[in-house]
C-alpha cells in the first residue's frame, strides 16, 4: 500500500482528485459516516507524489 | 515604611507596582494621565513592561494578553476612554482573566466636561459591556486608599479569577496627601492557569477564552453564577459612622464621602443626628450595612457628583424601599458641607419630596 | 515508510470543523507542520482572531488566547513583551486584521513588534454569512454588496502591501493555497516569518489567499481556480520585504 486513507474524514471537496496528475484518485461508491461520497485511491497507479496529502484540508491521506 | 506626599493617581500606580503589576498599557486621558506617566518610568525600574497603546481599545486588549500569559497587568482610563474599554473588559470576565482596571471618573456625557465627577457609576457597577457581569469594584476616598486598593487588587482578582475595577474620581486622583508605601510584593507569573506554551505530550493545551465554547454551557453558567453569588456575599465592604441613632443617613463614596463624613461631624456638634454609610465596594454593594438602620430613621440621602443620583437605586434596593430615599446630586461640583447639612435638615423636617429614580 | 511519506503532525489533534474545501484548514495544517518541524509547539502561544479562522482552536493542540475580534496586533505586542522567549503568532481573518483591527495591525507593524501575523484573505466575512470585507474585490457579489462592489458605493478594496511596503518591518509576503506549488510557497513563507521572530528581526506578516467555497458559491475546485485566475492576477504575489 502506498497511501492510507481515513475516508470518514472526507468532506467531499475533491481537491485531491483535481490535483492528482496521474488520475489515481476517484470517487468511491458508497457514502462515509458523514454521508458524503469519499474518494478512493488506485494503489497501483499512485506514484506517491503527495499532492493529495498537500491539498486535503481534512487530513484524509497518509503517504506511507 | 517610607511615607511620601503624592497624588492619588500616582499612589494608585505605585500601589499596583508594589502589588506586583509588571505590565501596564494605557492611553492618555484627563484626569488619569498621571497613572500612565508614572507607569512609563516605574515599570522600567522594576523590570516590567509599559506600553502606550494606540487607543484604549488596544490597551485593554494588551492587558488581556499579558494577564492571560500570567503577568499581573492593568490599564486605566476615564470617562469616554473607560467606555472604549468595556468590550475588552467583558472578554476578561468571560475568560476568567484576573486583570485590573482603574477608572478615574470625570464629569459629563460623551466627551463631557473634564472636571471631577462621579458619573461612571452606572457603567461601572451595572455591567458596562455585554452580558451578565459585575466587576469587583473598589472605591478609594483618599490617596492612601488609592495605593492600598491597587496594592491589594491583583490578589482579590486572582482569588476569584475575576477582574477588579478601582473606581476613583478626578478629585481623589488629583489631590496630594501623605501616603505610606508598603513593601514590594513578589509574584511568579508562571501560574498554573497561565498560557506559557504546551508541548505535545505535556498535557492538555491551554485555551484562554470564553470557556462556553469548550464546556457545556449550562454547567459553565452554573459555576459562574455560583461564583458571582459568593462574591456578592463575601466581599461587601463599607465604613459606617453614627448610624445607630441617626435621623438621616448619608450614603456616599469617593470624594463625596469625605464631604459627607465632615458634614456628619459638624451636624453632630450642632445636635443634628446624621450618620454615614460609605460603600468601599460598589459591587458587591454593601447591602449588609443597611440592615442596621434604625426604624425611626427619617430618610437616606445619597451624595454623589452626577445629575441623576445614580447610586440611589442601589440604596433603594438595599433597604427594600422601606425608608424614603433622596439624592443630593451635585453634578460637577463637590458639595459644601453646609449645603449637605441643610438638605438633610429639610429631609428631617419632611420638606423634600422623595427623589425619583431615573 | 518511504522518503516520500507524509503524515499530518500530532498537533492536528482531531478533525476540524471547517466546511468542505475550506482554506483555513489547509493553512492550519501548514502551520502545524512548521511548528512541528521547528520543534516550537511548546514555545508558541497563538493569538486567535474571531471568525471562521478561530476554529483552529478545536483541532490544534497549541496554547491559545482569544481577545476580541481584530485585536491581535495589540495582544501579540503584549504577549511578546511579557514572554519574549515565546513565539507570538496569530491566525487572523482579513476582516479582523484589516477592518476592525486595522489600527492594531498597523500600530504593531509601525512599532516593528517582534511578532508574526498570518492573515487569511478570503475576500469576505465568512462566519457571518459572506458580507463584504475591505478585501472584497471590485465587482464581487457578497451578502452586503448584492449587486457587486463598486468604487462609487463601497470604495476601493484593501491591499496590505500598499499599506506596509515602506514600513521598517522584517517580512511581508503574499501566497495562496490554490495548488501544491502555492502551498509549498506558503509553508516556506510561514517558516521564514517565524524565523524572523526567532532571530529578533521584528514584525512579519504573511497574507494567504484562501478559498471560501461556501460563501463564494463555488465548488471547492472552482474556488481554487478563482484564486489562480483572479486573485493571484490582481494581487502582487511573493515576498516584498525580507530583512
Amino acid at each position: 500500500m502506498k497511501v492510507k486513507l481515513d475516508v470518514d474524514r472526507c468532506k467531499g471537496c475533491y481537491l485531491c482528485i483535481a490535483n492528482c496528475k496521474i488520475g489515481a484518485i476517484s470517487k468511491d461508491d458508497k457514502p462515509n459516516k458523514k454521508g458524503v461520497i469519499p474518494v478512493k485511491v488506485d494503489q497501483e497507479k499512485c506514484v506517491q507524489c503527495g499532492n493529495c496529502y498537500t491539498m486535503c484540508p481534512d487530513l484524509v491521506f497518509e503517504i506511507l | 515604611m517610607e511615607t511620601k506626599i503624592i497624588k492619588g493617581n500616582e499612589a494608585l500606580a505605585e500601589g499596583a507596582v508594589r502589588g506586583g503589576c509588571r505590565f501596564y498599557a494605557g492611553y492618555p486621558i484627563t484626569p488619569q494621565s498621571e497613572i500612565l506617566e508614572w507607569m512609563s518610568w516605574r515599570q522600567k525600574e522594576v523590570g516590567g513592561v509599559f506600553v502606550q497603546g494606540e487607543s484604549e481599545i488596544a490597551s485593554v486588549n494588551m492587558v488581556f494578553a499579558a494577564r492571560a500569559l500570567g503577568a499581573r497587568a492593568m490599564t486605566s482610563s476615564s470617562g469616554p476612554g473607560f467606555s472604549l474599554k468595556q468590550e475588552g473588559i467583558a472578554y476578561w470576565v468571560s475568560a476568567g482573566v484576573p486583570a485590573v482596571v482603574a477608572c478615574v471618573q470625570r464629569f459629563g456625557i460623551g466627551d463631557g466636561y473634564i472636571s471631577a465627577g462621579q458619573d461612571n457609576y452606572w457603567q461601572a457597577v451595572k455591567g458596562g459591556g455585554n452580558g451578565d457581569y459585575h466587576l469587583i469594584t473598589l472605591a478609594p476616598n483618599s490617596v492612601q486608599e488609592c495605593l492600598d486598593m491597587a496594592y491589594e487588587s491583583f490578589e482579590l482578582a486572582e482569588k476569584w479569577m475575576h477582574p477588579v475595577l478601582i473606581l476613583s474620581d478626578g478629585t481623589i486622583g488629583q489631590m496630594m496627601e501623605p501616603c505610606t508605601m508598603p513593601v514590594m510584593k513578589e509574584y511568579d507569573m508562571d501560574q498554573p492557569w497561565a498560557a506559557k506554551g504546551t508541548a505535545i505530550g505535556e498535557g492538555e493545551n491551554k485555551v484562554i477564552t470564553d470557556i462556553t465554547y469548550f464546556q457545556d454551557i449550562d454547567e459553565w453558567n452554573a459555576g459562574y453564577i455560583e461564583k458571582m453569588r459568593k462574591i456578592q456575599k463575601d466581599e461587601q465592604r463599607w465604613e459606617e459612622f453614627n448610624i445607630d441613632d441617626a435621623d438621616v443617613i448619608l450614603v456616599a463614596y469617593g470624594i463625596s464621602s469625605r464631604v459627607a463624613q465632615r458634614s456628619v461631624e459638624i451636624a453632630r456638634k450642632k445636635g443634628i443626628k446624621l450618620g454615614l454609610i460609605r460603600p468601599i465596594t460598589l459591587w458587591p454593594y454593601p447591602r449588609k450595612a443597611f440592615e442596621k438602620i434604625n426604624k425611626n430613621c427619617k430618610g437616606i440621602v445619597t451624595l454623589e457628583m452626577n445629575m441623576m443620583g445614580q447610586m440611589l437605586e442601589d440604596v433603594k434596593i438595599a433597604v427594600s424601599c422601606k425608608f424614603p430615599c433622596y439624592a443630593l446630586a451635585t453634578a460637577q461640583k463637590v458639595a459644601p458641607t453646609d449645603e449637605v447639612i441643610a438638605f438633610c435638615q429639610k429631609v428631617m423636617d419632611g420638606k423634600v419630596k422623595e427623589t425619583e429614580v431615573f | 515508510m518511504s522518503n516520500r511519506s507524509k503524515k499530518a503532525p500530532k498537533i492536528m489533534k482531531c478533525e476540524n470543523k471547517f466546511c468542505a474545501g475550506c482554506g483555513h484548514s489547509l493553512f492550519d495544517r501548514i502551520l502545524g507542520e512548521v511548528l512541528t518541524e521547528m520543534n516550537i509547539i511548546g514555545e508558541t502561544i497563538v493569538c486567535s482572531d474571531i471568525g471562521c479562522n478561530h476554529m483552529f482552536q478545536y483541532s490544534m493542540a497549541v496554547d491559545v488566547i482569544v481577545p476580541p475580534h481584530g485585536k491581535m496586533g495589540a495582544a501579540l505586542t503584549a504577549q511578546k513583551r511579557v514572554r519574549p522567549d515565546k513565539y507570538a503568532i496569530t491566525i487572523a481573518g482579513d476582516g479582523g486584521a484589516y477592518a476592525i483591527g486595522l489600527a492594531e495591525t498597523v500600530a504593531a507593524a509601525t512599532r516593528n513588534e517582534n511578532v508574526t501575523m498570518f492573515v487569511m484573505n478570503n475576500t469576505l466575512y465568512a462566519m457571518t454569512g459572506g458580507q463584504a470585507a475591505p478585501t472584497t474585490q471590485l465587482g464581487q457579489i457578497s451578502a452586503s454588496t448584492p449587486k457587486g462592489r463598486t468604487e462609487k458605493d463601497h470604495g476601493l478594496d484593501f491591499d496590505v502591501f500598499n499599506v506596509m511596503r515602506n514600513l521598517d518591518i522584517a517580512y511581508l509576503a503574499r501566497t495562496s493555497v490554490a495548488n501544491p506549488s502555492e502551498i509549498r510557497k506558503t509553508k516556506n513563507a510561514v517558516k521564514k516569518a517565524i524565523e524572523k521572530q526567532r532571530d529578533n528581526k521584528g514584525f512579519s506578516l504573511v497574507e494567504v489567499l484562501v478559498p471560501c467555497p461556501t460563501n463564494w458559491g463555488l465548488k471547492p475546485v472552482d474556488a481554487m481556480k478563482r484564486i489562480e485566475n483572479e486573485l493571484m492576477v490582481r494581487y502582487e504575489m511573493g515576498e516584498i520585504i525580507d530583512k
